[in-house]
């Protein structure tokens, strides 16, 4: 925990940093008013300043992992899957894309192949009534035209 | 009398056909998804807001008000039945609802839950009623100096009291807040923090983040937890065992009524909310109970004080919404992200504005609490099932919805893509222990924010003096410094000490 605090504090610190900077190039201040970059860079102040409470905090925090077993591979997992679904999306439709990531989903923890396939044509068609005939969403077409 | 006249004009509107559907939607869709351990309210809000959609706002803020509060009661049901709370709001009703359950009087708990609920529930919409038009009113001649003051206090208490470290929710605050800045600055033109993608230069959408922070990064707690499918009590339900007796009456009564009281004016500050209103209204009735042993053994009443307040606190959450245009937690931060997605911004003037709009959301509060009790009388038995559902089938259904929801908000694959960016954010800031309702605040009332300050700098002629020289924004100020500086010098303290053994 320790150790991933202070990664954390760091990270914030650069932001901070980068905040800030930007903040000043912006213009922080113009005639008689704040600039666009007054409030950034006054964020990025704080930020810096919260990012060296949280180091000084973690002084004491014990050193244990904050992530159970298998966390980053789930998580990974359904992200990396989500983002490659609205990649795909363009080639193969969102309606399609969708199901994939849904069934891929369930697979991914734990679903047998039939229940993947039920869940992925059940999205299919629910998502279809939903949002493109009740909701008018018109949802990017692929190579089967859906 | 111009209150009750504004109100019976109210139920006009909330009574409509269209909204009556609306609101019993927002009800049972609020109950499911509550009822699901870890998807809170803020994320049911923020999971359900694409099927509003194409509605009129009064139609979909209706149903989104629906689903809050439905959601809150939803969380007693995974509570009783599983010992796992809904949300961080049922973490009390746990406490008595599971050993309840286990001594096969799970109806009773649930009836229970359901009725202090529906009493907390009506009692704060009728004190909603009466106070929020007369504080808008009272507030109608802040200027931007006491805006501004408002919007920090919101923000500060908020950060100060959300998490286990101050800093850590200062720092979620701050991320928001910078993430706000982002967009073509409105006064000068400029883009800021847009990296050449035209996409960006509308700024950030708070629902693509809300979905991702809320919607995702839950879903990835709950398929990475290590217990990710429940087993709950077995239960026969049916209406007569859900009728409370008159000993769980008489012994539950008196704390109702307090938990209400508790849970209203808890709900109404910042940063408090249902979580704080049910662990307050719990403690009290435990203290002033004549059997304070039977409390954690299965005690009836310490299902009906926490249920009462964190309902209460629901309502109670609303009057600063509202009336000051400045929301106190999460879900009433996404509520007033979705008034503003439908052009109407929340604050002493709406009442004024959009009467109607305002008047059918109060009235729909009465007729959506009264819809909630039948339909858990009724259907209690099918909403548990959702209990049932696969956790590999609840994630595919679930995160596929986020990202059509997501999409449709403005027919961008580019708010899609961050939705799902924002959901990795989410769950490493769950794990670290970084809350994610000041991010989300922030990034609602950050533009707000700065124009506040900007306007006041500019009738000050750029001195800051104009914050403390009047009297309410200097009050506002030393709260917010307060209840930012106490919680961080108690942190250090504290750190210092631990460091020393």
């Amino acid at each position: 925990m320790r150790r991933a605090n202070q990664a954390a504090a760091l990270c914030l610190l650069a932001l901070a940093v980068y905040i800030s900077v930007t903040g000043l190039v912006m213009g922080y201040y113009e005639k008689s008013a704040p600039g666009p970059g007054f409030l950034p860079f006054w964020i990025g102040v704080f930020l810096g300043l919260s990012s060296l409470g949280i180091l000084w905090e973690s002084r004491s925090s014990k050193d244990a992992s904050l992530f159970p077993p298998g966390a980053f591979r789930t998580l990974f997992a359904i992200t990396g899957a989500g983002a490659a679904a609205i990649g795909l999306s363009s080639t193969l439709g969102l309606l399609l894309a969708l199901a994939l990531l849904a069934g891929f989903a369930a697979r991914f923890l734990g679903a047998s192949w039939s229940q993947t396939a039920v869940t992925a044509v059940a999205i299919t068609v629910t998502f279809y009534f939903l949002f493109v005939r009740f909701l008018m969403v018109s949802f990017p077409t692929g190579i089967l035209g859906i | 009398m111009e209150t009750l006249r504004m109100l019976l004009s109210g139920f006009s509107v909330a009574l409509q056909p269209a909204n009556l559907l609306a609101c019993l939607i927002g009800v049972v869709a609020g109950t499911l998804v509550g009822a699901l351990p870890g998807l809170g309210p803020s994320t049911g809000v923020a999971v359900l807001l694409p099927l509003t959609f194409g509605m009129n706002p009064v139609t979909a803020i209706v149903m989104l008000a629906g689903i809050y509060y439905g959601a809150m009661y939803g969380g007693a049901i995974a509570s009783i039945l599983i010992n796992t709370p809904g949300d961080a709001a049922a973490v009390m009703t746990c406490l008595d609802g599971y050993p309840l359950a286990q001594k096969g009087q799970a109806g009773a708990a649930l009836g229970m839950a359901s009725f202090s609920s529906f009493i907390g529930g009506t009692i704060s919409v009728v004190i909603f009623t009466f106070l929020a038009p007369a504080l808008a009113q009272a507030t109608l001649w802040f200027g931007p100096p006491e805006y501004f003051a408002l919007m920090v206090m919101g923000l500060s208490t908020v950060s100060g009291l959300t998490g286990k470290s101050p800093f850590k929710g200062i720092a979620s605050m701050l991320i928001g807040l910078a993430l706000s800045c982002v967009g073509t600055d409105l006064v000068t033109g400029l883009p800021r923090f847009c990296f050449g993608r035209p996409e960006l230069y509308s700024g950030v959408e708070f629902i693509t983040v809300a979905l991702g922070l809320f919607g995702i990064a839950e879903l990835i707690s709950l398929a990475a937890s290590e217990t990710p499918q429940l087993r709950r009590t077995e239960v026969r339900l049916n209406f007569r065992n859900l009728l409370p007796n008159r000993e769980d009456w008489a012994a539950s009564w008196p704390h109702i009524l307090r938990g209400t009281g508790i849970g209203f004016f808890i709900g109404m500050l910042p940063g408090a909310g249902g979580t704080i209103a049910s662990f307050i209204s719990y403690s009290a009735a435990k203290r002033l109970s004549r059997h304070p042993e039977k409390f954690g053994e299965g005690a009836i009443e310490g299902v009906a004080a926490p249920e009462s307040a964190n309902n209460a606190a629901s309502v109670g959450a609303f009057v600063p919404l509202l009336a000051l245009g400045v929301p106190g937690s999460a879900t009433t931060a996404v509520l007033m992200g979705a008034l503003m997605m439908y052009n109407l911004r929340p604050g002493p003037l709406i009442f004024e504005r959009n009467p109607q709009f305002v008047w059918g959301l109060v009235s729909s509060m009465y007729v959506g609490n009264v819809m909630l009790m039948l339909l858990v009388l009724l259907f209690i038995p099918l909403f548990v099932r959702v209990l049932d559902i696969p956790t590999h089938t609840l994630v595919g259904w679930v995160i596929a919805f986020i990202l059509a929801g997501s999409f449709g908000l403005n027919n961008s694959l580019f708010d899609a893509g961050m939705t799902v960016a924002f959901g990795f954010l989410g769950y490493l800031m769950k794990r670290l222990e970084y809350p994610a309702a000041p991010l989300v605040l922030a990034l609602v009332l950050g533009n707000m924010m700065e124009n506040s300050l900007r306007q006041s700098l500019l009738l000050s002629h750029g001195s800051l003096a104009i914050f403390f020289t009047r009297p309410l924004s200097l009050v506002i100020l030393l709260i917010a410094a307060a209840a930012v500086l106490v919680p961080v010098v108690r942190s250090l303290t504290r750190a210092k000490p631990a460091l020393q053994q």
